[in-house]
């Protein structure tokens, strides 16, 4: 154990010194946040993402007034649509094309004409957007109820009420910005298989491993050490990045130490693909180029940061195991999401618990076994 | 009556069908410094590898003080030191650190590993550069450290793999003169492309080539032994050019001559003619010629070397 501590120190003090791969590894994860924040943390209104084209071709006021309607729009108290006038229908269709817009209203030129005529003729009102869009079926969805209680109130026809809107407890209060927050850490994580595979393929190619092999460092030794000082790096960078998320206006109703250690998890099985990486890298640009295509694939496919779609192998106990749960990063995500955006403890996450210590563990494991065959055997 | 610390009995290994090492045996001796030469490709570093623990050998065995050396045994590999060729530090870790680092792996508790190191740094003449990163220190104070990182442990046995490789003439005597006084302390193990080095500082040398023992013996003797031998020009004052006589009267002692152009000088090849002059002189005296002035060039170990292992480029 003297030994495997004496190599984690060593590998921390070079790490240390190595600035920028030391940024990179306790700074990406809330840099990650910082950038999400960019994007999705502004405020959590709809308007950020609702863009409305309106190309307002009325004779009459009701036009306009059409537009004001729909500028002040409200749901939940935040404002519905961002409304973008003066443009004609052809640059409003180049915005559309482009995904600058969700949806392009034409109000035509007799929409006043329309509403006022006794004999109640059509207003036919264009709304030109992408069908395969969910910006411009949401944009439609509040469109057209917009519209109609415009057309109501100037038609002076009332409905009964067809409902009310009432939101589910614990819902409604996550921002996208909160609800990102869990995957974008796992992406910010996953960094660990980066750092691993690089350390091990920087002995490597430094002669260093075959040194640290003539000293009577076993496998064990080599990897236990560098495993444990990419656990006290988690143990580092898990503070720091939930530190930025709550600078960032980030509140988590669980526990945060129980989300502390879900990362430092994740990071143990992201250096087992690191030391996986390794095995195949002779030089340090192989172990970075290896190690991201790695990576890549166990995040993205992983449900953290956009859904995947369900593909149910069997269950177990009334639990449904999908193919995707068998990546460390798809516990850690679903157990990060219960616990930070949902208040949940540690017992509504079995299921997600015990699979990611078996795979952090087996994949630790599996990484050992391999490195020492491929490359220690051949020292 | 010496002690043999490190022994090869019949090493053999084969990579994809090639046979680098065949049936190797060899003793070395302890507190002798011991040159192990060959062209590259020769086998030196696979024989080297397996004699340290680093590598299984398919066939023979390796003893350590009388026991067997198993692959990956710790403990034996404690008793031996390794100072590769190329520099192999870590560039980020201060002198001291690496060292008491290393030291600490081969076992040593951290305040022997600490007081080794900086004894060492000291003989080296690194004990200013202790705290400095290795990587800011010039080449040839990285390459004392890599010296020095294969001491550490205090081994019995030190191999150095062409210590004075890249290092300018100052560097180079200290290192020389550094290693000389190891001698005295432990057992070294040169390996060398440097015939000079290896003259210099080898008690003993042995030539491989072809994963083979070819010849093992101090370079004296070997000199005497193997190549063209020395080169005698006596110069003639009767100035008598009979070169069947000078032949006849060299005969026994298997030399080849030669007179140059002028006829004024006989030119007398034959090995060890140097430790062999006053009979040489006395045969052609006897002979009828009366030798004047003598130029000696003496047979050299590159001169053996080159002998055994040819003139053609390696690999």
């Amino acid at each position: 154990m003297k030994k495997t501590l004496s190599m984690c120190w060593k590998t921390l003090l070079e790490t240390a010194r190595d600035w920028q791969l030391s940024g990179v590894y306790l700074l990406f994860p809330a840099a990650m946040i910082a950038m999400y924040f960019m994007a999705f943390g502004q405020t959590p209104s709809m308007s950020n993402w609702l863009t409305l084209l309106v190309d307002n071709r009325d004779r009459g006021v009701l036009g306009a007034q059409l537009v004001d309607a729909l500028t002040t729009a409200q749901f939940d108290g935040q404002p519905i649509f961002s409304v973008r006038t003066g443009l004609d229908e052809r640059s409003g269709r180049i915005a559309l094309e482009e995904g600058k817009a969700a949806l392009l209203l034409v109000i035509p030129a007799d929409f006043t004409d329309a509403l006022r005529s006794p004999t109640g003729s059509p207003a036919e009102l264009e709304m030109h957007g992408d069908p395969l869009s969910d910006n411009y079926l949401f944009a439609r969805s509040f469109l057209s109820g917009e519209v109609q209680a415009f057309i109501d109130r100037q038609t002076g026809w009332t409905r009964p009420p067809t409902g009310t809107y009432e939101f589910l407890p614990n819902t409604g209060k996550v921002s996208d910005f909160a609800a990102g927050v869990p995957g974008v850490l796992v992406f910010g994580v996953m960094f660990s298989t980066v750092a691993s595979a690089l350390m091990l393929a920087r002995e490597r190619s430094a002669g260093t491993l075959e040194r640290l092999r003539m000293s009577g460092a076993s496998g064990g030794v080599v990897l236990g050490g560098v495993a444990l000082a990419n656990l006290v790096m988690a143990l580092v960078q898990a503070p720091i990045s939930f530190g930025a998320a709550l600078l960032m206006g980030f509140r988590s109703p669980g526990s945060l130490p129980l989300a502390i250690g879900i990362t430092v998890l994740l990071c143990m099985g992201a250096v087992g693909c690191g030391f996986l990486s390794a095995c195949f890298a002779r030089s340090e640009g192989a172990a970075v180029a290896i190690s991201t295509a790695v990576m890549t694939p166990l995040v993205f496919l992983s449900g953290a940061i956009f859904p995947m779609p369900r593909f149910e192998l069997f269950r177990i106990g009334g639990q449904a195991v999908q193919l995707i749960d068998f990546m460390p990063t798809t516990p850690a995500a679903s157990a990060l999401s219960k616990v930070l955006l949902h208040g949940m403890g540690a017992e509504s996450m079995v299921y997600e618990l015990v699979l990611l210590v078996a795979l952090c563990v087996g994949l630790l494991a599996l990484g050992a076994v391999v490195y020492q065959r491929r490359v220690l055997r051949g020292l | 009556m010496t002690n043999i610390i490190l022994s090869a009995e019949g090493l053999s290994k084969r990579f994809n069908g090639l046979q680098a090492v065949k049936n190797l045996s060899l003793n070395v001796e302890e507190g002798e410094v011991f040159g192990f030469l060959g062209p590259n490709g020769a086998g030196k570093t696979t024989t080297i590898r397996m004699l340290t623990g680093l590598l299984r050998p398919d066939g023979g065995r390796v003893l350590l003080n009388g026991q067997v050396m198993q692959g990956g045994d710790a403990a034996a590999r404690a008793q031996v030191g390794v100072c590769p060729q190329e520099v192999v530090i870590w560039k980020k870790l201060t002198c001291l650190e690496q060292l008491v680092f290393t030291g600490q792996l081969y076992g040593l508790d951290g305040q022997t590993a600490r007081r080794n190191a900086l004894r060492l740094l000291d003989e080296l003449d690194l004990a200013e550069k202790r705290n400095s990163l290795s990587g800011t220190l010039s080449g040839g104070m990285q390459r004392r450290l890599n010296i020095a990182l294969a001491l550490v442990h205090d081994p019995r046995i030190v191999v150095l793999d062409e210590p004075e490789a890249g290092l300018d003439p100052q560097n180079r005597v200290g290192v020389r003169e550094y290693v000389q006084s190891l001698a005295h302390r432990k057992t070294d193990r040169l390996t060398t492309h440097n015939m000079d080095e290896a003259e210099r500082v080898a008690d003993r040398v042995a030539i491989i080539d072809h994963g083979e023992l070819l010849v093992l013996d101090t370079p004296e003797q070997l000199k005497r032994q193997v190549g063209e031998g020395d080169v005698l020009e006596i110069g003639l004052k009767n100035g008598r050019r009979d070169e069947e006589a000078a032949q006849a009267a060299l005969s026994s002692l298997a030399a080849n001559v030669q007179w140059d152009e002028a006829g004024a000088v006989l030119r007398v090849r034959a090995l060890d003619a140097v430790g062999r002059l006053a009979q040489i002189l006395g045969a052609l005296e006897a002979a009828g010629f009366q030798p004047g002035a003598v130029n000696i060039r003496a047979n050299t170990l590159e001169d053996v070397f080159i002998q055994l292992t040819g003139r053609r480029l390696r690999e």
